[in-house]
């Protein structure tokens, strides 16, 4: 050291020095560079470039060579000769920069070398997205990845499925990996109302602003080493690490207005009126006592009639916010990331609300040469107002769309017009129950004084620590750990119909703690040798166990509707409380090994041995190999001249993997427990066991290809796949008359098969000398699903829908509709044999075609139809434009070949009094008329049971976000030290190209609870539609 | 060497962790619920558990006859159940199928285990406790064949499809699965020949109610239970002669007793001596306040059932200052709900002593050529309690009434207005052909109709062949 220094003033001394400075750019983007490493040769005098890749250095009078040096660009040398500024662009180093890809358990692979089917989707995509969790980000991004948003309430889950839906009874939701550590699959953190109440999705306490990527395991070489929970796919989620010398502040922020895309178009006050009492008319008699069962009233007294939008009373347009600061840098021995957010986001219904803080730190460090150990840690405080929507009387949806639009909000009094039972008052209408489709709560009521409330507090942390004894060898161990507290809060106002009423004000508390831990310990071994033959290899094993205790309370016949959380003295009810407790755990091990020669012939082979507690003690063990083959051609001497096409590799890969998600800790026990009678303590038997049950296996057969052309402006990845699903987990229905608890048992029974193809097509499209360029990503999915088997010859039934054998699963079986009547307005359906039965409600009998009686239509003459629930085809087409610092980002989503059942338009063309859809206009008033829609007759709804009717094509092309980002010019800003300024507007669900008929097709009212009644919708909340402000700063 | 120790150190811990051999925490093995005596005990209050199905006897089955009688309005909540529009696919027939056999399974799973585990109880006591599930099993038979099936007398021999007759509960999957253990549905005969040796059966061996009354001997199954169902079983029949004489077995215990003067007692002291038999229900345990029978009926909860048609009754006949009409009726507004029903935890009245009483009034009438004037005693018996001592409200004597028919129907008005809402009165209707009386929306529907009954789900029809579909389902 000191020699060197020394020489060094000796240097200084000798030679006449002065100042040069410069910048070093991106060759390819024209931006500063920091952190290169800027050396005068032959010495150690030398300098790192700043924020904004400028740098100063002290250099020979004269002469003198510059080596610039950066991880992923090609090192450069530039002789200073006299110059005093310099500017010098480093080309990126194709090879150096190449992507490399997580696969799981310490490996990881160049891009160019897997031989798996992944699809990456890199962090730019998750950065201020108006999204509440990451999944929903992943919408349209990825061949082979269908991501269906099931409605506007916040907090929703997300249905995601890979290839398709691969269980029945099972879940279908791919496994989440943060961080090398697989995450709670709970799909809603609530509890209440049999978790189909108020949702809060666990994937929301991820902030997305924190992802660098996600990577999509589709086939069994990328997915195997996940063994029993790979078979739907692995979605592998990378956060944010530190990087050696580069240490920036950033700093993210957008606010958004949020409002509903589409609204279910209903009556206003006058048409209401008139309908309600035409089907009174048509009953009983133009002038008869009942032929007038709705009036206008005046409640406020200002002398109009009242009316009421409701749709304007549940619904908003809101804003929403989100902050977040980044640091990010690190030295030789240490990196860091560490962040903070805020984000709190407006709901589109009227007081819902999520507001989340979180936390991260991602640290690194080296200690010894062969030591390196890290922690990644996220702590997330999330707040979510939920709301009940469609599924219960009480919902906005349901009371919002059924509420009559002659009534008031308000009562003379200010207070919510409500009736004696605590529903929205009538008027002047009917209460005759007989007449009345429903109870209708009010809907503004209901909103405001309820609560639907959950807190959730959520630590996600790992630490590693990885030994290298010997170059090339890395041992590992990582402990994870995922905690849940999710506290759930519920509170029924006494002044309210429903629980309030009920119990004179209520209030539930739930307070969820999970707790999931995960031990891994692995080896991995890397070496090339004599230089073409490549090995890796790893194994290893992992533990995984989680507890999960509730514990509730509840008080009721509360002092005052002020007093409305649990306190003592308040409530005089008889107090309540309860809990439960489930646990699960499972070991592993497994090994994987893949060899190339020469960067050309690759294969790789894994085994993986899982044991699993939930399953019965004859079947606890599974295995689960995969192996892959992979050919670059592009690396083959024959293709050296074929300048046309820069990259060209063909791949197969085939294995077992298993699903077992959604699967109960104790499904293969029986069960026997309490069975409390009144105030006597019992014991009963609430599950027939099954102890042969296992996992779901299945086959993934995968073969494909990547390639570039033209230097790589064009690439494109090509896949087909076939996923054989055998002994598939099935809810197998039994016949009531056996009386077996859920009057099901699981099993492995049943087999299925998805097949499709996935192509992923990225061109650089127009690259001008004026710096305009346009880049473009499609992708699409074209699926196949059949089953093949089940339990029995019997179908299993999901209300119009069905998992049958020689169908797709989810196809509909219906009676079918035949339309109305010219002549005299009344509904026509065909039977079995495609004979015509019209209905007649006026004596509640059919006649066939020609008028003779006929005998009833019954679920007999219900038929298959050709169409299912799921798209068979999907995508996504990402452009970008950019052009001096401004990008424009233009993205399309689409899927196809579904039919979607619209319940909410069954429920709403009701007969009964009740509001109606606009569509009830057309209904039949005059012989000769040609309409669809019946004659009215009020409280007969045959005409408008399940049928074909109902059934409306599902497809879509959805314009899902248009960006415009603007990189404001440094010079702008520069002298302020700041390195980087973007500005952005998106516009998310700009609009939807659909002949479906309501609010939305992409809607799932089952959300993930059935494979089989996937596409219903029955009131869904709209999509939201947003516009989104933006700005990225970092230093 | 550090770095071969660390490696090596973290290894041996992790292979020596244990977690996938994981017991329940609030599940025992089923075995386990026999091993001793008092576990045997739970085991049995845990079928009991089974009968206060949601779906079934803990209220609906009830309120399912009730709500098609035309004593009630037409309440909405339960969709096309009161407007005799079900389809084969309506839920509340596919709920009331399975809670009617869950409750079914828990009673044979029981008496399976037990047969298991025999010895470990006295004699006396496995006996008893076996006769409490056929009490059980026989109770919900009764309930599902009139909800499902035509009543006896549909056809001349009873030979028209009755319902499962569940007699053994699957164990396992395996058992579940077996084809050959799928049954289709017997004869309305072979259903009442099976409640008849059930109760018969379960006589012998209940204990005999003395002292006071609690949860353990009216919410659980006495000797007078099982004797004043049977009555109920063989009235509904058309065999009055052992109607008559179970109906008088209990009447002469001399164990039950009207409590005087008021009707309305028994609805809010459950354990009086005039109740024989009910689903006993707390706040804490009802099976889901929703389908709780006070929910539905009583006005300050959920208020589904409004019953205006009963309170418009002729008062000529159903008298004003009658004390069902002055202490039963809560008039809110325009509606009128019965006050039988009112909170959450009410208990669900399945056999009350004016029962017995009008079942061997009846049984009597029916054998008398001409008018008995022992029915016309037990008649006044009932009535009497319920009307204040003014003359207008004269007692009945046999001189009241032109002939048999004429007891008989005063008979059947009284268990119309008696019974009120305990799910009598449409059963009652259909065993005399009565049609029932167009009321709200619905028009006169013929007793013969198919649509009185309830369509058998049609998710069991396909996954049971041998069950066979009512007609016009």
């Amino acid at each position: 050291m000191s020699i060197l220094l020394m020489v060094t003033l000796f240097q200084t001394v000798l030679a006449q020095s002065r100042s040069i400075s410069g910048r070093v750019t991106d060759q390819k983007t024209g931006e500063g560079l920091p952190g290169v490493t800027v050396l005068l040769k032959g010495t150690t005098t030398g300098a790192s470039t700043g924020a904004d890749g400028a740098f100063t250095l002290n250099v020979p009078a004269s002469g003198g060579t510059l080596v610039l040096s950066s991880v992923g660009y090609t090192t450069q040398e530039r002789a200073i000769g006299d110059a005093s500024q310099l500017t010098v662009s480093l080309v990126p180093d194709s090879k150096q920069i190449s992507e490399v890809v997580v696969t799981g358990y310490g490996g990881s692979q160049d891009v160019k070398d897997i031989t798996g089917s992944i699809a990456t989707v890199k962090g730019d995509k998750f950065l201020n997205q108006p999204v509440q969790s990451l999944d929903q980000a992943l919408t349209g991004r990825a061949a082979g990845v269908q991501v269906t948003n099931t409605g506007g309430a916040l907090g929703d889950g997300v249905s995601v499925r890979i290839r398709g839906a691969n269980s029945i009874s099972g879940s279908s939701q791919p496994l989440y990996v943060i961080d090398g550590i697989p995450v709670n699959t709970r799909e809603n953190a609530n509890v209440f109302n049999g978790g189909n109440g108020t949702r809060y999705n666990p994937l929301a306490d991820i902030n997305p602003n924190d992802i660098a990527s996600v990577e999509v395991l589709k086939d069994a070489a990328a997915a195997a080493i996940y063994g029993s929970r790979a078979a739907n796919g692995v979605i592998v989620i990378t956060t944010k690490r530190g990087r050696s010398g580069q240490n920036t502040i950033s700093f993210n922020t957008y606010i958004g207005l949020n409002q509903p895309t589409r609204f279910p178009k209903l009556l206003n006050g006058d048409d209401f009126t008139v309908i309600q009492n035409e089907k009174a008319s048509n009953r009983y008699g133009t002038g008869s006592a009942n032929s007038v069962i709705t009036r206008d009233v005046d409640v406020n007294g200002d002398g109009v009639p009242d009316r009421t939008n409701w749709l304007d009373q549940i619904y908003r347009n809101a804003f929403s916010q989100n902050y977040q600061v980044a640091l990010q840098g690190g030295t030789e021995k240490s990196s860091y990331y560490a962040s903070a957010d805020y984000s709190d986001q407006n709901g589109i219904i009227t007081t819902n609300r999520l507001r989340r803080g979180s936390v991260r730190l991602n640290l690194d460090i080296t200690p010894k040469k062969w030591l390196k150990a890290g922690v990644s840690s996220n702590y997330a405080h999330s707040f979510n107002n939920g709301v009940l929507t469609d599924g219960y009387l009480a919902g906005a949806t349901v009371s919002g769309y059924n509420a009559a639009p002659n009534v008031p909000v308000y009562g003379a009094d200010g207070f919510y017009y409500l009736n004696a039972a605590g529903n929205l008052g009538s008027g002047n209408n009917t209460t005759t129950a007989s007449f009345i489709a429903n109870q209708v709560s009010n809907p503004t009521a209901v909103l405001e004084l309820n609560r639907n409330a959950n807190t959730a507090r959520r630590l996600l942390a790992n630490g590693y620590i990885e030994i290298q004894p010997i170059t090339g060898l890395r041992f590992t161990s990582k402990f994870g750990v995922d905690y849940l507290d999710n506290f759930e809060d519920q509170y029924s106002d006494p002044r309210l119909s429903g629980l309030g009423r009920s119990f004179a004000g209520l209030i539930q508390d739930n307070r969820l703690d999970r707790t999931q831990t995960n031990w891994q310990n692995y080896i991995n071994y890397d070496k090339v040798f004599g230089g073409k033959h490549t090995v890796s290899a790893t194994i290893g094993t992992e533990l995984q166990n989680l507890v999960e205790q509730q514990v509730y309370a509840g008080a009721a016949n509360i002092a005052d509707p002020f007093f409305n959380s649990i306190y003592d003295g308040l409530a005089a009810g008889t107090p309540f409380s309860g809990g439960t407790k489930f646990g699960n755990g499972f070991r592993s091990f497994f090994g994987r090994a893949s060899y190339n020669y020469d960067d050309r012939y690759y294969i790789q082979v894994s085994q993986r041995a899982d044991e699993d507690s939930r399953f019965g003690a004859n079947n606890r063990r599974g295995y689960f190999p995969s192996v892959s083959v992979g050919w670059r051609i592009g690396g083959e001497n024959f293709m050296k001249n074929v300048t046309a096409v820069s990259n060209l590799k063909l791949r197969a890969s085939y294995g077992l993997v298993g699903n077992s998600n959604g699967v109960g800790s104790y499904s293969s026990r029986t069960l026997y427990g309490g069975g409390q009678y009144a105030d006597l303590n019992g014991l009963a038997l609430s599950q027939v066991g099954n102890p042969d049950l296992r996992w779901e296996t299945s086959k993934k057969f995968d073969v494909g290809f990547d390639a570039g052309f033209l230097n790589d402006r064009i690439n494109m990845s090509f896949d087909f796949f076939d996923n054989n699903i055998s002994g598939l987990l099935l809810n197998a229905q039994l016949p009531g008359q056996l009386g077996v608890p859920l009057t099901y048992i699981t099993r492995n029974v049943g087999s299925m098969f998805n097949r499709g193809i996935e192509a992923t097509i990225t061109t650089n499209n127009v690259k001008t000398e004026s710096g305009f360029s346009w880049t473009s990503s499609f992708n699409v999915t074209v699926i196949k699903n059949l089953v093949t088997g089940l339990n029995d010859p019997a179908d299993i039934i999901s209300g119009v829908q069905r998992a049958s054998i020689g169908a797709p699963l989810a196809v509909y079986r219906l009676i079918r509709w035949a339309g109305v009547n010219p002549a005299n307005g009344n509904a026509r359906f065909l039977d079995a044999n495609d004979n015509i039965k019209e209905y007649n409600p006026t004596t509640g009998t059919y006649i066939t075609a020609d008028g003779a009686p006929t005998s009833a239509l019954t679920q007999n003459d219900a038929v298959y139809t050709k169409e299912t629930g799921y798209p068979t085809y999907y995508g996504g087409f990402d452009n970008t434009f950019s052009f001096k610092g401004i990008e424009l980002g233009v993205f399309l989503q689409y899927s196809g070949g579904n039919k979607i059942y619209n319940a909410t338009r069954a429920g709403l063309m009701t007969n009964l009094y009740n509001n109606n859809l606009e569509e009830i206009k057309d209904r039949w008033t005059a012989p000769g008329q040609e309409t669809n829609v019946p004659r009215l007759y009020l409280a007969d709804n045959v005409a408008q049971q399940a049928s074909t009717r109902w059934l409306e094509d599902g497809k879509f092309l959805r314009m899902r976000q248009i960006s415009l980002g603007y990189n404001v010019p440094k010079t702008a800003y520069e002298r302020y030290g700041i390195g980087n300024l973007r500005i952005y507007a998106l516009v998310q669900n700009a609009f939807v190209l659909t002949k479906y008929s309501g609010t939305d097709p992409e809607v799932n009212s089952n959300r993930n609870n059935t494979n089989i009644g996937f596409g219903i919708d029955n009131r869904s909340v709209p999509q939201t539609r947003s516009y989104t402000l933006g700005l990225n700063v970092s230093f | 060497m550090a770095k071969w120790l660390l490696s090596a150190t973290l290894l041996a811990a992790a292979s020596s962790c244990n977690v996938v051999d994981q017991d329940p925490y609030v599940n025992l093995p089923v075995n386990d619920g026999f091993s001793t005596p008092a576990r045997i005990t739970s085991s049995l209050i845990g079928v009991y558990n089974d009968l206060q199905n949601a779906e079934f006897l803990g209220g609906r089955a009830l309120i399912y006859s009730d709500i098609r009688s035309a004593d009630t309005d037409i309440p909405t909540y339960f969709g096309n159940v009161g407007r005799y529009q079900m389809l084969s696919t309506d839920g509340f027939a596919s709920s009331a199928w399975i809670g009617g056999y869950r409750t079914i399974f828990g009673a044979n799973t029981f008496l399976q285990n037990l047969a298991d585990n025999t010895g470990k109880l006295t004699a006396a006591q496995e006996k008893q406790y076996i006769a409490e599930c056929k009490f059980i099993r026989a109770l919900t038979m009764w309930h599902l064949v009139n909800l499902f099936a035509q009543p006896y007398n549909f056809t001349a021999d009873a030979s028209h499809p009755g319902i499962v007759i569940q007699l053994t509960a699957p164990r396992n999957a395996t058992d579940a699965f077996d084809l050959t253990g799928r049954l289709p549905r017997s004869s309305v005969a072979a259903v009442y020949t099976q409640m008849q040796k059930d109760l018969t059966e379960a006589i012998t061996d209940l204990p005999v109610v003395s002292g006071t009354r609690g949860i353990s001997n009216v919410g659980r199954a006495t000797r007078g239970a099982a004797q004043a169902l049977l009555a109920r079983v063989y009235l509904y029949k058309g065999d009055y002669t052992q109607a008559a004489s179970f109906a008088n077995t209990v009447i002469a215990a001399n164990t039950y007793a009207l409590n005087a003067n008021d009707p309305r007692l028994a609805f809010y002291s459950y354990t009086t001596n005039e109740s024989i038999f009910s689903v006993a229900m707390n706040l804490n345990d009802n099976p889901n306040t929703n389908n709780a029978i006070g929910q539905h009926y009583g006005p300050d909860r959920r208020a589904d059932i409004t019953i205006n048609p009963f309170a418009n009754i002729d008062t000529t006949q159903f008298r004003s200052k009658d004390r069902r009409r002055t202490t039963l009726f809560d008039v809110r507004g325009a509606n009128t709900f019965t006050a039988k029903f009112y909170a959450v935890d009410n208990w669900v009245p399945i056999i009350r002593y004016p029962e017995v009483l009008l079942t061997r009034a009846e049984a009597l009438a029916q054998l008398d050529a001409g008018v008995s004037s022992d029915a016309v005693t037990l008649l006044n018996t009932v009535r009497r309690r319920s009307l204040p001592n003014v003359p207008a409200y004269a007692s009945y004597t046999t001189a009241s009434f032109a002939n048999k028919q004429a007891l008989i129907d005063a008979i059947l008005f009284e268990r119309r207005i008696e019974l009120a809402f305990e799910g009598f009165r449409l059963y009652d209707l259909l065993r005399y052909k009565r049609d029932i009386p167009a009321h709200g929306t619905v028009p006169r529907i013929a007793y013969n109709d198919s649509r009185v009954i309830f369509p058998i789900p049609y998710t069991d029809t396909q996954l049971n062949p041998l069950l066979s579909q009512n007609p016009g389902y």
